[in-house]
């Protein structure tokens, strides 16, 4: 296993364990205040502050992604809030879509260079922030009425998803949404939630807490197969993982009782804002890294 | 420790964590409503 003091970053040892829990804590209050996972922000963070090269951030942050939405999985899985049948055709997609993703970055690495390699990482991830806050923005929309997506699909064979009441969907749409999930999931190492609950609504026709639950039930296979990819590799490591998941643990509560005070739905532009600012700083850090070249 | 193993370890302790943390938040939500409901009823 990767040793403490291998880990390439600016900080070391106990220090470095203390920043990815205390980045860790940041974002489980985040998790706990708007529901969302927040590696979108983490690993651009990661390595623009901490310096820990991409592809051991995302290997490392599916890891985290595995940890983290397996617990509020289970959770929704007992609340009645998953599709297990949409969930598996998609698992399957995704499983092949993360694959896929991990390939990809791993090409694109070793094609471009380290350097090239995290610029257009840098270049990808503000895209992804950008269109993330628009997203957080835009007040939610009751998505579950329009005209689904998927059903009009012609694309046969079709199935029934009796669990969502939905009849009719197209299965290679479902699978094309799951790869896609999946190529987001294995290239950034996101679990991106964020945006693939609101599709799921929108192209699927699943209602909100269905669409939250199947969603991480999707989520937890790809994190499981970017895990084992990544990890073959030498791409992951507990010495990340674990101090981040620790973090995000207490975070979570504490997230969850400011949630009850402060009123989370008036502090959604506030969020939109702070991922900016995220968005804002990796750009500084890219147009640095661009000088040095 | 072989490559296999690590692999192993990389997804059963964060999975164990998780599933962990949420059995563990349960069980005190569970254990504070009943504390609740039986005080309520004395």
């Amino acid at each position: 296993m990767m040793d403490l003091n291998e880990i390439p970053s600016h900080l070391n040892g106990p220090a470095l364990v203390a920043g990815l829990a205390g980045l860790g804590l940041i974002l489980g209050v985040l998790t706990g205040l708007f529901g969302v996972g927040g590696a979108f922000l983490m690993n651009p963070l990661l390595n623009a502050v901490l310096g820990i090269p991409y592809p051991l951030v995302t290997g490392s942050s599916l890891g985290f992604v595995l940890g983290n939405s397996s617990g509020a999985w289970a959770k929704h899985m007992r609340l009645g809030n998953v599709s297990v049948k949409m969930m598996l055709i998609m698992a399957g997609a995704a499983s092949c879509g993360t694959i896929l993703g991990a390939d990809v970055q791993a090409h694109l690495n070793a094609a471009c260079g380290e350097k090239v390699f995290t610029l257009i990482m840098h270049a990808l991830f503000i895209l992804l922030l950008l269109s993330i806050a628009g997203l957080i923005w835009r007040a939610p929309g009751d998505l579950a009425g329009r005209r689904v997506f998927l059903q009009r699909l012609p694309l046969p064979p079709r199935v029934d998803i009796a669990s969502a009441h939905l009849s009719g969907v197209s299965l290679p749409g479902l699978c094309a949404l799951g790869l896609l999930v999946g190529v987001v999931a294995g290239f950034f190492g996101v679990g991106g939630g964020v945006l693939f609950v609101p599709a799921m609504m929108l192209l699927a026709g699943l209602e909100v807490r269905l669409a939250i639950g199947t969603s991480l039930g999707v989520m937890l296979f790809c994190s499981l197969t970017g895990a084992i990819i990544y990890g073959m590799k030498g791409e992951a490591t507990l010495w990340i993982i674990m101090p981040l998941l620790v973090g995000s643990s207490v975070g979570v509560q504490v997230g969850t009782a400011l949630c009850q005070r402060l009123h989370a739905g008036r502090l959604r532009r506030g969020f939109a804002i702070l991922v900016l600012l995220v968005a804002g700083y990796i750009g500084i850090d890219f147009a640095m890294k661009l000088r040095e070249l | 420790m072989n490559k296999a193993a690590e692999v192993v370890l990389l997804i059963v302790l964060p999975l164990a964590w998780g599933l962990g943390v949420e059995f563990l938040f349960e069980r005190v939500r569970l254990y504070r409503a009943r504390h609740k409901k039986e005080s309520g009823s004395k």
